[in-house]
């Protein structure tokens, strides 16, 4: 695969929001009934094909078993809007739910982690201590999307522009009727 | 937490140095769960057709561990070197469903091993984790057959038959929407051989069924709101025994879920199994992939343990003690001897009559499997 070396860049985020120091951090499950979830972090990926997260190999992965309620707390304290609260608009109360939502297997947010954090030296059993957590964008809308189209461009070839264009054109039509 | 050991030790005298190599006959399927700790790794080796033998990956966690397996068995007549070997050796390569303690090796292998893969499967659930971006990345660049099925697919390889157990498409059809846990886009296989259960009698000439096949459920991380499906889809039937439908050969019934060897779901997750399904399925060797101590889920839960014993033995009534595991049939990656040496990685080698030796590879999640380390199990 040919490395990429630009940062991926989610749509909703303001692009003056540097997300190169930040980590990728995944809901990847939810256990002991759902009072412990499963985090997955990586570092921040680089932007693949068709503005894709491209994840190289090799790099420095990591999990850590996480008490749910108090991580939902900390990210919803350190959470950034960095332009979610586009997300909002029309509905009131939408950014104040967002913020402060219970967890889901497979949500996402990108985390400035505290510079002295070791995810080795994390003690035995989840965590309830996330204040090396210092800032956490929800991400959960675009990286789901990603994916979704991720598995779409995986298994179908590339559209052809007058395929596209038959299709806006369609659109178009369909809007001005 | 939970500092004792969940399946019994093995007594040493009950393993014995062994040639597995040897013990494999030409018609024989073998089954490995490699030891790869919290995860899941698994490799059919499918009977011989015309000399050479073809096999089915269910998912890679430790990609360079299940490689060093198929080298070394490459190096024995049980399998081509893959310079010689036909363009499908690998079968069928399928990822059952995007959690990484399944997939985390599954882009690397692909990549390494796409000439000679003849089709890849994943349920369709898509999870935007790192592990997820890449396996779809490297299909994206290979030419290997991909789909995405759903209970009721069928695929015939040589002598064996795959069938897609689960997830049904009523699952499927709501993978995108809250509610539907990730384990349950799991694909769970149900292996049968030889596919074809009748043979041609020389003196008369009209075809006879035999009596029996082996057979093989891998149940990956499915949990039980995709096995209460199963158990819809699958139902189990009993045979009309009236004049008539015996001279018209109907209703002969079916057991579709009774099987040999059953692959435990989701690590003996409590979330996985349940009494109805181990009886139904009744199994005579049951395999559980995890580690020592638990990891960091905690598997196999007692609960779930409990309900596989007492579906194999049911003692509820009289309140009896269960009997060890080892003779039940349980045999766990993390499992030990009574001398304390780790049992590791397992193969089954079935006949097509179902019959069966379990042979132990006393590896570490981390090390290789060294097929002349093999003792059987007996």
């Amino acid at each position: 695969m040919v490395p990429r070396e630009s940062t991926w860049q989610p749509a909703r985020v303001e692009a003056d929001v540097d997300l190169a120091d930040f980590h990728y951090a995944v809901v990847e499950e939810g256990m002991a009934d759902d009072d412990v979830v499963v985090l997955l972090i990586a570092p921040w990926p680089e932007a693949g094909a068709e503005e894709r997260p491209y994840f190289p190999y090799g790099i420095d992965e990591f999990v850590l078993a996480a008490e749910r309620e108090p991580l939902r707390q900390r990210l919803s304290e350190r959470r950034l809007d960095a332009g979610a609260e586009r997300l909002g608009e029309g509905a009131p109360g939408a950014l104040e739910e967002l913020r402060n939502r219970n967890l889901s297997v497979g949500d996402v947010f990108a985390l400035r982690l505290d510079p002295g954090f070791d995810p080795g030296a994390a003690p035995d059993g989840p965590l309830r201590e996330f204040d090396w957590i210092a800032d956490a964008i929800d991400v959960t809308a675009e990286a789901r999307e990603a994916a979704k189209w991720k598995m779409v461009e995986a298994l179908t070839p590339e559209l052809k522009d007058e395929v596209v264009e038959d299709l806006l054109g369609e659109v178009a039509e369909g809007e001005g009727a | 937490m939970a500092p004792t050991p969940r399946i019994h030790d093995v007594p040493a005298e009950r393993l014995q140095a062994g040639d597995f190599v040897a013990d494999v006959g030409a018609n024989d399927l073998v089954h490995f769960i490699v030891n790869v700790g919290d995860g899941d790794t698994q490799l059919l080796l499918l009977p011989e057709e015309d000399g050479s033998r073809r096999a089915i990956v269910v998912d890679v966690v430790a990609g360079g561990k299940l490689e060093a397996l198929l080298t070394a068995l490459e190096a024995t007549p049980l399998l081509d070197d893959k310079s010689e070997a036909g363009e499908e050796q690998l079968a069928l390569v399928v990822a059952t469903h995007p959690h990484a303690d399944h997939i985390s090796g599954m882009a690397k292998f692909l990549e390494a091993n796409a000439a000679r893969i003849g089709a890849f499967w994943e349920p369709g659930y898509y999870m935007a984790t790192p592990t997820y971006f890449r396996m779809m990345d490297t299909i994206g660049e290979l030419d290997v057959p991909h789909s995405q099925p759903t209970s009721g697919t069928t695929r015939f390889i040589d002598q064996v038959m795959v069938t897609v157990l689960a997830p049904g498409i009523g699952l499927k059809n709501q993978y995108d929407s809250y509610g539907i846990d990730i384990n349950d886009s799991s694909i769970a296989l149900r292996i049968d051989f030889p596919a074809r259960r009748y043979y041609k009698r020389a003196q008369d000439r009209t075809y006879t069924q035999l009596p029996k096949g082996a057979s093989l459920i891998l149940g990956a991380d499915a949990q039980t709101a995709s096995w209460a499906q199963v158990m819809v889809d699958f139902p189990q039937l009993g045979k009309e025994r009236t004049a008539t439908a015996t001279a018209l050969r109907k209703a002969g019934g079916v057991r579709p879920l009774r099987a040999d060897v059953f692959k435990i779901p989701h690590h003996g997750s409590k979330h996985g199994l349940n009494l109805e399904l181990v009886e139904k399925i009744a199994p005579k060797i049951s395999l559980v992939s995890s580690v020592r101590e638990g990891g960091k889920y905690n598997f196999p839960h007692m609960v779930s343990l409990e309900a596989l014993r007492e579906g194999i033995e049911p003692k509820a009534q009289s309140g009896e003690e269960h009997s060890k595991d080892y003779d039940l049939g349980i045999h766990c990656t993390s499992g030990r001897d009574s001398e304390g040496e780790q049992l590791g990685s397992i193969a089954i080698v079935l006949s097509p009559s179902g019959t069966r030796t379990v042979w132990r590879f006393g590896d570490d999640p981390k090390k290789k499997i060294d097929l002349e380390d093999a003792r059987r199990f007996a």
